[in-house]
């Protein structure tokens, strides 16, 4: 039997099946409406969520999606470089408002040499807000120091309001073999963190680079 | 941080602990007359308490990944679950 509260059937305790099923109604049809209204509220000053995280990985797609099936390639063999390495960042450019080798020099640093291993599970989803990501762009996540397997980056975006915020992302080596391209997933992990650059790598990555979203299952 | 952030980061935190705190006191007041003389008269192990105890588990997995306010409480009146009538299910185990 397919059932909701209001289609259970209790053919013991009756008093307490009709009171349950007022009460977990009521709680339900208030926290729908107040839902709602927290929702286009949210949306107004925040924007809506973006369930769904665009991020630069390098490696073939579908060696990527054999990987880990939820990805999809929104566009692949896009050619992008570390933007320390490589000024074919004008994605990253637009979304930071960068683009000159002293901001391209900074981020970099900023995305290099956090190594702290990450747990990686389903569970852990993507929530960004759109106010980081335009719509239908690409995010420019640069992506460096491929000689470890997790590592910690900080993407430095720019907000809709042109102020710099910076969020935190886990980037988590999915595969990697010594004669190819690594393939990287980069995981969503918390909203805004201040965070300071530390440390850098040398280490660089060349090849070309798949677009890829996540979407959380 | 901005003004204009800070502004509503305030105002989400104040809305936040103000009807998370109303709600506890109107469940707590009608779990603690209501809901208790029931439970007492009738015990609290309905289909209805599972179907609860389900939403309840499944609305804590869902705000490991999206906003509480995407949850479609809508649907849990009316949506499709099953639940067994009586007793434990190997979905849903006894209470």
């Amino acid at each position: 039997m397919a059932c909701g509260v209001w289609r259970t059937r209790e053919p013991a305790l009756n008093f307490r099946h009709c009171e349950r099923r007022f009460a977990l109604s009521a709680e339900y049809g208030v926290k729908a409406v107040y839902a709602q209204a927290i929702d286009a509220a949210t949306g107004a000053t925040f924007g809506h969520d973006q369930p769904t995280l665009r991020l630069v990985a390098y490696g073939d797609p579908a060696t990527l999606r054999a990987v880990e099936p939820s990805i999809r390639a929104a566009r692949a063999s896009v050619p992008i470089g570390v933007a320390r390495e490589s000024r074919e960042c004008g994605e990253w450019a637009a979304h930071t408002g960068s683009g000159g080798p002293d901001d391209d020099e900074r981020t970099a640093k900023a995305v290099a040499g956090r190594r702290t291993i990450t747990p990686f599970g389903k569970n852990h989803g993507m929530i960004l807000r759109r106010r980081y990501l335009a719509r239908n762009a690409p995010v420019g996540i640069l992506v460096s120091s491929l000689g470890c397997s997790n590592q910690m980056l900080d993407v430095v975006l720019k907000n809709r309001n042109r102020k710099r915020d910076e969020s935190r992302f886990a980037l988590r080596l999915l595969e990697r073999q010594d004669d190819e391209p690594a393939a990287f997933l980069v995981k969503y992990e918390s909203g805004l963190h201040r965070t300071s650059a530390a440390g850098s790598d040398d280490r660089r990555c060349h090849g070309s680079a798949s677009l890829l979203v996540w979407e959380p299952l | 941080m901005s003004l204009l952030l800070r502004g509503a980061a305030k105002v989400t935190i104040y809305t936040i602990g103000i009807s998370y705190s109303v709600e506890r006191a109107v469940k707590s007041a009608y779990e603690r007359t209501v809901g208790r003389l029931l439970e007492a008269t009738s015990g609290w192990r309905s289909a209805d308490d599972r179907h609860a105890a389900y939403v309840r588990q499944r609305y804590g997995a869902f705000l490991h990944e999206t906003p509480w306010y995407r949850f479609p409480f809508g649907e849990a009146p009316s949506g499709v679950r099953r639940v067994a009538d009586a007793g434990a299910s190997a979905e849903f185990p006894a209470l």
